[in-house]
């Protein structure tokens, strides 16, 4: 997927810990795991809306587009 | 009025029907391809032996008439000749393993093809132990029972086709899409996991 999403550098970034973030997001370490490693599909604005009043940052932070990777749709080549 | 039946217990109850089944398809397994395998062998080296086992059970009752003792037989033939001709040819018509006796060339196609009848009756037997078992574990809504499920349409399918059986084809339709519904359905909830 194009679409990368940088919570691992965010949480170095402020010192905190995957377990840390999910006490005070309140969503499962599992699921933020699948969030840190790339493995999520989706994300949901709410879910990203408590990450970032969490992590006190913005949504561009928390993600990044590449554009080498191939879509992932093929009838969306260039979006 | 009775009460609604909790998680627990219902996963006790499938875990219960799982067991039965498992018991009664491996029951029928074992005994099944012991069956099988005896009526091959005998068709195939000694097939008199089948014609005397009789196992038409449509002119069953004819043929026991005519097993009656000599005298009897004596006397019904001077009254009724005709019901006499006729049960004789009931217990021509009921010997339909008689024709392996007279034509010995015919042996190889009849193993042939009850041996095709007998694996595709055990290999459904077998599909269906695997679900019980699934079950027994408290395995229900699983990607491995799916495809079971969807095999196990495909066999009675085929059964049905190979029978010209409608009411067969209709069932294993029906299973089948059963399973692949349970298939599309599974890999749906997949990826909704994937949405945090």
């Amino acid at each position: 997927m194009a679409i990368i999403i940088r919570l691992d550098v965010a949480l170095a970034r402020r010192k905190m810990s995957l377990t840390e973030l999910s006490e005070t997001v309140g969503i499962t370490l599992a699921n933020l795991s699948v969030l840190k490693t790339g493995k999520a599909k989706a994300i949901r604005f709410s879910t990203l809306e408590a990450i970032c009043r969490a992590l006190d940052c913005q949504p561009g932070e928390l993600l990044e587009f590449d554009a080498a990777t191939p879509p992932l749709l093929a009838d969306h080549p260039e979006a | 009025m009775t009460n609604p039946a909790t998680p627990n217990d219902l996963d006790r109850r499938i875990r219960r029907a799982g067991k039965i089944g498992r018991f009664l398809c491996s029951t029928f397994l074992i005994g099944g391809t012991l069956l099988a395998l005896l009526l091959l062998i005998t068709a195939a080296t000694h097939p008199e032996a089948l014609v005397k086992l009789n196992l038409d059970s449509k002119h069953g009752a004819q043929v026991a008439g005519f097993r009656q003792s000599p005298a009897k037989l004596l006397a019904l033939l001077l009254e009724k000749p005709e019901e006499v001709i006729h049960v004789a040819g009931a217990q021509q018509e009921a010997n339909k393993y008689q024709d392996l006796v007279d034509h010995p060339e015919k042996r190889g196609g009849f193993v042939a093809v009850t041996g095709l009848l007998a694996t595709l009756i055990l290999g459904f037997t077998w599909l269906l132990r695997q679900l019980f078992d699934a079950f027994a574990e408290g395995r229900v809504i699983t990607a491995d029972n799916a495809r079971v499920l969807k095999r196990l349409g495909i066999a009675l399918l085929v059964c049905g086709g190979l029978g010209l059986n409608a009411g067969i084809v209709v069932a294993g339709l029906l299973i089948l899409i059963l399973g692949w519904n349970l298939q599309q359905a599974l890999a749906l909830q997949a990826e909704q996991a994937l949405v945090i």
